[in-house]
């Protein structure tokens, strides 16, 4: 039996204002990462015959059917299978799943997983005068920042749970940018403390201005093949040991219960137990970190502390480099780049780690588990994904 | 100022508050109350429900003080102000505003009750007061 893998990835080259170059649209952004990623899996454009794609560009237009503009622009020959399944951020994680499948399935053979973002580049990024319609309205009526203010009410419902503080929510965002200090690629790279954090600029309390993730540019692309193809392969294969997928709410305020992330369980119980592993099995993780609280929230979640206990597990800085459960090693969304969507990049990461790529910022450690986890919306919706060296 | 699109789930929410009255859903079946969407409230989308006003009164879910504009740009004068979910007394959380200068008042778990708020001609919104 074949069985799927991830054979290359690659994400955009970032400039110091975090925008990509003048002139690069989100399509020719895609194109250069495809041909990249392609290039180090030791495959061709011809190859492809499934795609799978999720952005926040050309809404209203032909942004609604991205799947077909970037068959056309790509000039990808009648692909077999096509995903344009949009869950907010999580999305890139999703669609590695639904590739998993169709790829085992036989439904096609070799998949591009697309993302590409101007956001910055083009000030794309809006909060006001969003439409108060369905289950929002009442937050858009309510003056409720989205998704920032979101993000807030569960970090402020978390800290009287549980008595975290903004202290462990800073700590998450300064071992982040001791990460992002040695990735070449990563837009903010100056030291950063604690106290920097809890000086910063009000948001929406209890969040910070560095407790939010970046506002760039950027994109992505990942090549899902099979065994069949291993022959071709110019780095060894990473293979999907297990999967899970969920989603909860669009609104906040319809969220179980504000201080658990609830989906998170749910996906990553199910793919612990397609991976039949533990969480203490696992070697590394990347965790999807659009706020300080995300990755709280998700840590507990995901069963590598209780409920609660997020903030011992983050506390002297445990989750940088000279700590005891180093995460995020390209600087995360806080420090690294947050085009919008960013959980592709999650994925990336983990698998440049599994080929020993990462030069100074590499872990000196086996990786024979690693933990891709994405949020989507505002802690709406959850993907995890267990990579593995063996099938 | 508001790009609100009143629908069949909401009509009578935004009527029923321009008259100072806080509507919500309840299920026939259940009893069990809610506003607009199912999630978590354990009633299924194929009981037939009554519109029901509310007592109006609550306590504090959660709650953020926003230093930035969000949603319309009727909030960009307006910062800082406090935005809220509120828990209903009948179990229905509602995303709302508490009028109050002193945020150190503001805690989890605090009782409120509602204050309806003209924010223009259109819109009567439920906002919510300490008690």
């Amino acid at each position: 039996m074949r069985h799927p893998c991830i054979v290359g990835v690659s994400d955009a080259t970032i400039d110091e204002r975090g925008c990509v170059g003048a002139d690069s649209s989100v399509l020719s952004i895609q194109k250069e990462c495809a041909k990249l990623a392609l290039n180090n899996a030791g495959l061709s454009f011809e190859d492809i015959d499934g795609l799978a794609v999720a952005g926040l560009w050309g809404m209203p237009g032909p942004g609604v059917m991205q799947p077909n503009v970037l068959t056309e622009y790509l000039g990808i020959s009648y692909p077999k299978w096509l995903d344009g399944t949009n869950t907010g951020g999580s999305a890139f994680i999703f669609h590695l799943h639904h590739a998993y499948h169709a790829i085992k399935n036989n439904l096609c053979n070799n998949v591009l997983i697309l993302y590409g973002s101007t956001q910055k580049s083009n000030r794309e990024r809006n909060f006001l005068n969003r439409p108060a319609i369905y289950s929002s309205q009442f937050d858009m009526i309510s003056g409720l920042p989205s998704p920032v203010g979101a993000y807030a009410l569960a970090a402020q419902r978390h800290m009287y749970d549980f008595g975290s503080t903004k202290e462990s929510l800073a700590e998450i965002a300064v071992s982040a940018r001791e990460w992002a200090k040695l990735n070449p690629n990563a837009y903010k790279k100056d030291s950063l403390t604690i106290d920097d954090v809890l000086a910063s600029q009000p948001i929406c309390t209890p969040l910070n201005k560095l407790d939010c993730c970046l506002v760039t540019d950027g994109g992505g692309a990942i090549v899902v093949s099979n065994t069949d193809r291993k022959n071709d392969f110019k780095l060894e294969p990473i293979f999907i040991k297990g999967i899970g997928e969920t989603s909860s709410h669009s609104s906040i305020n319809y969220m179980e219960d504000m201080s658990v992330l609830e989906v998170a369980k749910r996906s990553s119980m199910d793919a612990y137990s397609m991976a039949k592993i533990h969480s203490n099995e696992i070697d590394f993780a990347m965790i999807y970190d659009s706020f300080t609280i995300t990755v709280l929230m998700s840590l507990e979640a995901l069963g590598f502390c209780k409920i609660g206990e997020g903030k011992d597990l983050v506390k002297g800085n445990n989750l940088g480099p000279s700590g005891s459960f180093p995460i995020n090693t390209n600087g995360g969304g806080l420090s690294y780049c947050h085009p919008g969507m960013y959980s592709i990049f999650t994925i990336i990461e983990a698998c440049r780690q599994m080929w020993g790529l990462c030069e100074s910022r590499q872990l000196k450690k086996e990786l024979n588990n690693v933990l891709c986890h994405g949020t989507g919306g505002v802690l709406s919706s959850a993907a995890t994904t267990i990579l593995s060296r063996e099938v | 100022m508001f790009e609100l699109k009143i629908d069949k789930d909401s009509r009578v929410f935004w009527d029923g508050a321009k008259e100072n009255k806080l509507m919500i859903k309840r299920s026939q079946i259940s009893k069990k109350c809610f506003l607009y969407s199912l999630a978590h409230t354990g009633i299924s989308a194929s009981e037939d429900y009554e519109w029901i006003e509310a007592s109006g009164k609550g306590t504090i879910y959660s709650f953020t003080i926003s230093h930035i504009p969000g949603g319309s740009k009727y909030y960009i004068d307006k910062t800082p102000y406090i935005i809220a979910s509120i828990l209903l007394e009948e179990g229905v959380r509602l995303t709302s505003n508490i009028i109050s200068k002193d945020f150190k008042e503001i805690k989890i778990g605090k009782d409120v009750k509602v204050k309806f708020v003209k924010l223009t001609d259109e819109i009567t919104f439920p906002c919510f007061v300490l008690v």
